[in-house]
């Protein structure tokens, strides 16, 4: 009897197998050479300003931030915080703001100082990413995500927590109710300033962070979407400041604190909440208030107001109580 | 429904608002009990508890009773996590635009805020600037 491997048509077929086996495996290992490839290539290193405050030092903080948005478009981004001297709780609002939510791969490091590596550990800032360090329990930080779903409209709810927070972490017996009313300002402020486009687009991040030795809490709330300079909103009042001669965004955005600028409703009730976050910092009630909108940077109680090299894409508030 | 409503917020003999005293008979309000710890924004489309919501569902029917009665409304502003203005200005800044008279609101209702005392001040002014129209 003939063995069935040496007949014509089985040499057909196991030539065929070998072929076929060697394409795929050929074709494996070329497709794994070239992920290897491409992640090395691809990813690129951005490092962090040495001093990462946005209300200390915002040119360098926007510059760093926007890189990652644009670097994002072409590269992995890597960030490098080892050599941050100095980090403030607003930076880390931003920086999560900034880091979450992107369809990019993007990685890093801690800073190597330890007491900074501590901060970023105790700010919350680990429970929003990826990572073997994870938020100490004692933390004296939250983080605060808005989904898109929870960023429509005033949460007071989420307000809530943030302020029970810092209220336990300080040992207070009653909540910080001025920030509890500037937060809902802000939310209502926020969702009305943003444009029809953006509405149910854009996240918010709220953070608390409380400086146990000087017995303070610092808020930050970012909204990474058009900006009060650029909303719509402002932008047809535009015409009253540029009529009245008052021009730059700068003096615009002092204009609307110091309610000169009518609302675009025509309605004299509305239109206040900015403004009204500023009296309550001028009250006393809320300390340190620090506004960066689009191309402005503000600390209204000390009359700075001045225009940022850099476009910081959305609105940015920070105050201490 | 809404009568057994008014009858429990009217006030007893020897009741009080903080340290404020409350005639017998007046109604009163309880912002932090009877409507939201946590207040929302202006209008109902802001999210939940908005001063839309609040004065059309529980201010207003009561202040009209108030109105009804000749009695005074107090209501208590104290209990919950803070007020943002917009709360507040459309609450009762709105109350005097739908009753077309900021003298009438302002002399039906009498505020008590012992944990803010600045805000009574600030809801006054928004019932004299809510510009009738």
């Amino acid at each position: 009897m003939k063995k069935l491997w040496s007949t014509a048509k089985a040499k057909r077929h196991v030539l065929a197998r070998q072929r076929y086996t060697l394409k795929h495996r050929r074709e494996y290992h070329v497709r794994a050479n070239r992920a290897a490839t491409r992640f090395e290539r691809t990813r690129f290193r951005l490092v962090a300003p040495e001093s990462f405050s946005l209300v200390s030092n915002p040119d360098e903080t926007i510059s760093f931030l926007n890189r990652i948005r644009t670097i994002g478009e072409q590269y992995d981004p890597f960030i490098d915080l080892s050599r941050v001297k100095f980090l403030s709780c607003d930076a880390i609002a931003v920086l999560i703001a900034a880091v979450s939510g992107q369809s990019i791969n993007i990685t890093g490091n801690g800073p190597d100082d330890p007491a900074l590596q501590q901060m970023l550990v105790d700010s919350g800032f680990y429970d929003h990413v990826r990572s073997q360090t994870k938020s100490s329990t004692s933390a004296r930080g939250k983080v605060t995500r808005f989904s898109k779903q929870q960023a429509r409209g005033v949460n007071g709810e989420m307000a809530s927590q943030m302020v029970d927070f810092a209220r336990k972490m300080l040992g207070r017996t009653t909540p910080d109710k001025p920030t509890y009313a500037v937060l809902g300002e802000i939310m209502g402020n926020t969702f009305d300033h943003a444009s029809s486009v953006m509405e149910g687009q854009v996240q918010w991040w709220a953070t608390v962070y409380c400086d146990l030795e000087n017995h303070k809490a610092c808020y930050s709330f970012v909204d990474m979407g058009v900006g009060i300079m650029k909303s719509k909103s402002f932008n047809q009042r535009l015409h009253y400041l540029i009529s009245t001669g008052i021009r730059g965004a700068a003096e615009q955005l002092r204009a609307l604190l110091n309610r000169k600028i009518p609302s675009r409703s025509g309605v004299p009730y509305r239109g206040k909440g900015l403004p009204w976050v500023y009296d309550t910092c001028c009250a006393g009630r809320i300390k340190n208030l620090a506004i960066i909108a689009n191309t402005v940077y503000s600390q209204p109680q000390n009359g700075v107001y001045r225009n940022l090299d850099n476009h910081f894409h959305g609105t940015f508030l920070y105050w201490e109580t | 429904m809404e009568c057994i409503e008014i009858l429990t917020t009217t006030s007893t003999a020897h009741s009080y608002i903080g340290k404020r005293e409350i005639p017998p008979g007046a109604l009163t309000i309880s912002i932090a009990d009877e409507f939201s710890k946590t207040p929302g924004g202006r209008y109902r489309t802001e999210g939940p508890f908005s001063g839309e919501q609040f004065r059309e569902e529980l201010l207003l029917p009561r202040f009209d009773e108030a109105v009804k009665q000749k009695v005074k409304l107090y209501v208590d502003l104290d209990g919950g996590y803070g007020y943002p203005s917009s709360f507040l200005e459309e609450a009762f800044g709105g109350l005097a635009r739908v009753k077309k008279s900021a003298s009438l609101v302002e002399n039906t209702i009498v505020f008590n805020s012992t944990e803010e005392p600045y805000l009574v001040d600030d809801v006054l002014r928004y019932i004299r600037d809510a510009r009738l129209k």
